[in-house]
């Protein structure tokens, strides 16, 4: 699995993935830029399990650039002494396709010559881009994960963005069908074997409970409590969600908005806030880690996502985990997280009004958001299950590798994931 | 040479200067007054002048080792200039560590040097620099847009809203962009007797107008905008109002110049909009392009969230262009809603929209909303009032007499 920084709070998903496919014994690794030990701190449980964190590996230091070149030489020397063969095999295929820019890949990809995987799965579209030509250097199957920013912005103006990775992928994993359809549109040929799995979350860590309160008439003394969760970036539209609160007030319906999420739009937000006069009416909470996040989602009466761009999004699901209403836009794969007047309302993007009525609909009505929110959490339980997510990945990793050498990576699996990998997952 | 008549240091701007402080400056320099940049490198030429005076001040980047070398060159510069100063600022600096260390890197190249006036174009650059200057020293800061409208509505930025206060506390003169700036600085802090507002000028003999005929009714209405493509921009409302605009049959065309962090979010918007083919991103032109680009265009459309005053809206109107502009800092001040544009709500497409269809609908509207436009530029923003203005504040200031320093 390769992505810039593990683990990271906004992307526990991948710390999901990683840890059930290592319980269901494929032998897995994560090849990062970055792990840093504050974001160690929001996972406790197995930051302290060192046989899990010895398959975290991060590639060798390329920032700033004269370390990078102090450490060239030890980089070539240890991958040699531990992959001799992979090494040459490397070299002797990317000095023919690549010249003399193979020194400077070979730097960045050591830590993917050491290991020798099978398949190397870059968790977000971007991270493939110049890096294609793995498919024969090392050799494996490269496969790649489309989340949302990599098809939905990044390059969009280059109609050659992705057509190397197209040329040398062996699949493609998207969060639902809307971005398989952009995947598509953007030049990837319809034949590509490609699978679609939604995000799932661990349904037990997220339970609602019923509450008195819930029923009440929202008044100003127990206003309409207004959840976002996003980092607080464009995409996010957390501006449309302040403009849909605004126009909320302005069809009296006393209301309250908590931003759980931190980020570069914060002053965006807070001008917004100034501007809109919603001083008071809305609060940043910054972000949080997960358990807390779910105290947030306890506090609120509904869920509001107003994202202009979103692969599928993960605090939807959540919300819905927790028998929460939904109110959000049809950004991408939203529209299949929420089923539009069953677990929650599907508005246009960028459309304050219609945002408004639906959640003025919500706040005058309790028995709609609690079958709302009944029906989130049964769809939830039925579909978006981690364990069925986990099993879905290491199905399609089988079929890529195909049934002989299934039975290969199998055994190769339970003789290299030592027993402590087990252990400390069974302590984790 | 004659003796200057002035001599003002410039500390804080890019190399070469922002096209209007470029234009300040070589404006100043015609009266008399002698500028000094204080820039990493030698002045590089523009297309307006060639500057001379400068003197070397290193950028606070780079790694550890960088900054060391950086600071002991600076040191050992400052010390063969003034010994005992150059002692008086390291005794003098606040505490050990890399803030210290940086403000040291700014503050040295400054000792053993004499000016009448020292001036901070952007406020933030002053922080931590003023109390290094001698009490009698005279200092301008400019107070434009984002420091004073947008960074102190943050709570986690209550440090810089103090340095704010010192600042106003310390300078002889601030100078405000626009009356709606000057408001909110002295909400900040400011006292009102040393505030001057000096609205930015164009040189409305290069911006000039375009004789031919524009288009006419019933062709492509095209739009223009300019400026960085920052969040402050609004530029998403702007590219939602043309796709709404299209919607309702007008044939618009958008062009956007300049570039920035957000043009992802823009072009996305497009894409997402579905009029990706009616948004052309020009990138950062070069001023004589941006003016011949200005003068083909039919509209210019501000969606700004927060401004100064738009030096690319008065630009625009210098070219007689009608304006659309959202209503922010101190766009009231440049564009009266009906006369020489619309000004509509921030954050409303809709609004920015039905502004853009009145415009695309009638060639009369457009043709003496933009000679009302010309027309306003050349009675209240023009250079030669500008330089007038600043003149006067920086002799005022010199001769000690608008506010003495503590």
């Amino acid at each position: 699995m390769v992505m810039p920084a593990f683990p990271k709070l906004s992307e526990t998903f991948l710390v999901n993935k990683f840890v059930g496919l290592l319980r269901q014994g494929v032998d897995a690794y994560v090849v990062c830029g970055r792990s840093d030990e504050s974001e160690w701190r929001n996972y406790p449980h197995f930051a302290e399990q060192a046989p899990l964190r010895r398959r975290i590996v991060r590639s060798w230091a390329h920032e700033p650039r004269w370390l990078a070149a102090l450490l060239w030489p030890f980089a070539l020397l240890y991958t040699f002494v531990m992959r001799p063969s992979g090494t040459v095999r490397y070299f002797r295929f990317t000095a023919k396709s690549l010249g003399v820019r193979c020194l400077s890949t070979f730097y960045l990809d050591a830590a993917l010559i050491r290991l020798q995987p099978d398949i190397v799965h870059f968790e977000f579209g971007t991270l493939v881009l110049g890096r294609t030509h793995l498919r024969d250097a090392l050799p494996a199957k490269l496969v790649v994960s489309f989340r949302g920013f990599d098809l939905n912005y990044s390059g969009l103006d280059d109609p050659q963005y992705y057509q190397q990775a197209w040329q040398s992928l062996a699949g493609v994993h998207c969060l639902g069908q809307d971005l398989w359809r952009r995947a598509q549109r953007r030049g990837c040929p319809p034949s590509m074997p490609h699978v679609l799995i939604p995000p799932a979350i661990d349904v037990e860590r997220f339970s609602g409970e019923e509450r008195p309160d819930r029923d009440v008439t929202f008044s100003p003394e127990r206003p309409f409590r207004i959840l976002c969760v996003g980092r607080l970036h464009w995409k996010k539209g957390h501006e449309y969600a302040l403009l849909a609160v605004s126009e909320l007030r302005k069809l009296g319906v006393p209301c309250e908005l908590r931003v759980v999420g931190d980020g570069e739009a914060l002053e965006s937000l807070y001008l917004a806030i100034h501007e809109l006069e919603l001083v008071g009416v809305v609060t940043l909470v910054g972000s949080m880690p997960h358990e807390q996040v779910r105290q947030e989602l306890d506090w609120a009466d509904v869920l509001l996502h107003a994202a202009v761009s979103e692969g599928f999004c993960n605090s939807v699901l959540e919300a819905q985990a927790m028998a929460k209403p939904v109110v959000c836009s049809d950004a991408d794969g939203l529209s299949e997280n929420v089923r539009d007047g069953v677990t929650g309302f599907v508005t246009p993007r960028r459309d304050i009004h219609a945002m408004a009525e639906k959640l003025a609909l919500l706040a005058g009505n309790a028995e709609l958001r609690r079958d709302m929110g009944a029906a989130g959490r049964q769809r939830v339980l039925r579909q978006y299950r981690l364990e069925a997510q986990i099993d879905a990945f290491a199905r399609w990793y089988d079929e890529l590798l195909g049934e002989s050498s299934d039975n290969e990576r199998a055994d190769a699996a339970t003789l290299r994931s030592e027993s402590s990998t087990q252990d400390a997952l069974a302590r984790a | 040479m004659a003796e200057p008549l002035l001599r003002m240091l410039v500390y804080g701007c890019h190399n070469p200067p922002e096209t209007f402080l470029d234009r300040l400056f070589s404006g100043l320099e015609a009266r008399g007054v002698e500028v000094t940049l204080a820039s990493t490198g030698a002045p590089r030429a523009t297309e307006m002048s060639q500057r001379k005076h400068w003197i070397w001040a290193p950028h606070a980047v780079g790694g550890k080792v960088t900054q060391g070398i950086k600071l002991a060159a600076v040191a050992s510069a400052a010390a063969r200039r003034s010994w005992s100063a150059t002692a008086r600022m390291v005794r003098g600096a606040s505490g050990v560590g890399t803030a210290a260390a940086v403000e040291l890197l700014r503050a040295l190249p400054l000792v053993g040097r004499t000016f009448d006036v020292v001036y901070f174009p952007w406020i933030e650059s002053a922080g931590g620099l003023i109390r290094h200057f001698p009490a009698e020293q005279k200092i301008i800061v400019s107070c434009r847009g984002t420091q004073i409208n947008i960074a102190p509505l943050n709570p986690q930025r209550r440090r810089f809203r103090e340095s704010l206060k010192s600042i106003f506390e310390r300078a002889a003169c601030v100078h405000c962009v626009s009356e709606n700036i000057r408001e909110n600085a002295e909400r900040l802090g400011m006292p009102p007797q040393i505030a001057r507002v000096i609205r930015p000028a164009v040189d409305s003999a290069q911006f000039s107008m375009q004789a031919h005929c524009k288009r006419v009714d019933g062709s492509v209405l095209k739009i223009v905008t300019t400026g960085r493509i920052i969040w402050n921009k609004g530029l998403e409302y702007l590219v939602h109002a043309v796709a709404i605009l299209r919607e309702s049959g007008i044939d618009a065309r958008l062009e956007i110049i300049g570039d920035g962090p957000d043009r992802d979010r823009v072009v996305y918007s497009a894409h997402d909009l579905e009029i990706e083919d009616h948004v052309q991103f020009s990138g950062a032109l070069p001023p004589t392009q941006v003016r011949d680009r200005l003068q083909q265009a039919d509209v210019f459309a501000l969606s700004s969230l927060s401004e100064g005053i738009s030096n690319a809206v008065l630009e625009a109107m210098s070219c007689g262009l009608p304006i659309v502009t959202t209503d922010c800092g101190g766009m009231r001040e440049a564009v009266t809603d009906g006369v020489e544009g619309f000004v509509t709500p921030t954050r409303d497409p809709r609004a920015i929209a039905a502004a853009l269809c009145k415009l695309a609908a009638s060639h009369e509207l457009r043709h003496s909303m933009g000679a009302a436009a010309r027309l306003r530029i050349e009675r209240e923003f023009t250079l030669p009032r500008q330089i007038d203005a600043w003149m006067n504040m920086l002799s005022e200031v010199a001769a000690g007499k608008s506010h003495a320093s503590p």
